[in-house]
């Protein structure tokens, strides 16, 4: 899916609280790359459902 | 908010969330409604320094999970251990044991018994809310997975966070559970359409809408 931007806000100044744990726009960006993630994989399912849905 | 619709309101927050004052608490008022802010995991939901809320096994439970195949053991790992390298940073005391079924704390969900339960939290629904029915919690909300949210400085935060109080305002207004949770659903696809080409905008409010249960009664009111 294509989107116009990646966060509200300037990437260097967003966090994705991920339950307790904080992670940089890119970290979030590099676990949906890594077909080993399983929150990857998630979040790549998620985003099935956004582009069909939405 | 629930005060100014005139409810009676008892708060537990920072150093008084801990085990034995909610559990108190939860003896001593018995709450129709248990709303809980905060972190969560598959069998607990924890306060400042420890878990608050926990369903624990005993060590006969806890071999019969054990038994099996290499892949059942590793399920079992990784449904102790959900988070993966993602783990919490240790919450509770057991700071090695993060969501640890070991929790030194004696089982206490079944004082939900009777309350229309909400955990704004990871995790929880997935076990513990289940527990919480089981043993009697009328209906019990909350997440399946991690909840998510981006944080910046336009306070998207609190955008996130005031989407999550439409469920509590609605069932404070007199709608049912499963009713307030449908008028949330709306607002979370009306924002999620808004903002479908901001990537960490729209997924995670997804993520959330769609890790979210109700268990138990979605009929439940809060005057029966």
């Amino acid at each position: 899916m294509k989107y116009e931007k990646l966060s509200k806000d300037n990437s260097d100044k967003t966090t994705i609280m991920c339950g307790q744990t904080k992670m940089t726009i890119e970290q979030l960006e590099h676990e949906m790359e890594n077909p080993k993630s399983e929150v990857g994989r998630k979040l790549r399912s998620v985003e099935d459902i956004l582009e069909k849905n939405y | 908010m629930a005060r100014s619709f005139g409810y009676n309101v008892k708060i537990l927050e920072k150093e008084n969330t801990t085990y034995d004052k909610v559990t108190e608490a939860l003896k001593k008022y018995k709450p129709r409604v248990y709303i809980h802010f905060g972190h969560g995991c598959k069998l607990s939901l924890q306060g400042n320094q420890e878990c608050i809320l926990t369903r624990k096994f005993n060590t006969d439970q806890l071999i019969d999970m054990a038994q099996g195949t290499i892949e059942e053991r590793e399920k079992l790992l990784l449904w102790l251990n959900p988070l993966g390298k993602m783990s919490c940073p240790g919450i509770c005391k057991l700071d090695d044991d993060p969501c640890s079924p070991l929790c030194l704390k004696e089982t206490n969900v079944g004082l939900l018994k009777d309350t229309i339960s909400i955990a704004i939290a990871c995790h929880s629904a997935s076990q513990l809310g289940i527990c919480a029915v089981q043993m009697g919690c009328q209906t019990y909300t909350g997440e399946t997975d991690l909840l998510m949210f981006p944080v910046d400085s336009l306070q998207t935060q609190n955008v996130f966070g005031d989407i999550q109080l439409v469920l509590i305002k609605e069932l404070l207004m007199g709608r049912s559970v499963g009713e307030a949770e449908i008028i949330m659903g709306l607002v979370e696809d009306q924002f999620i359409r808004d903002n479908k080409q901001i990537k960490y905008m729209s997924l995670p409010m997804l993520w959330d809408k769609i890790h979210r249960r109700i268990l138990g009664d979605k009929s439940a009111t809060i005057y029966q």
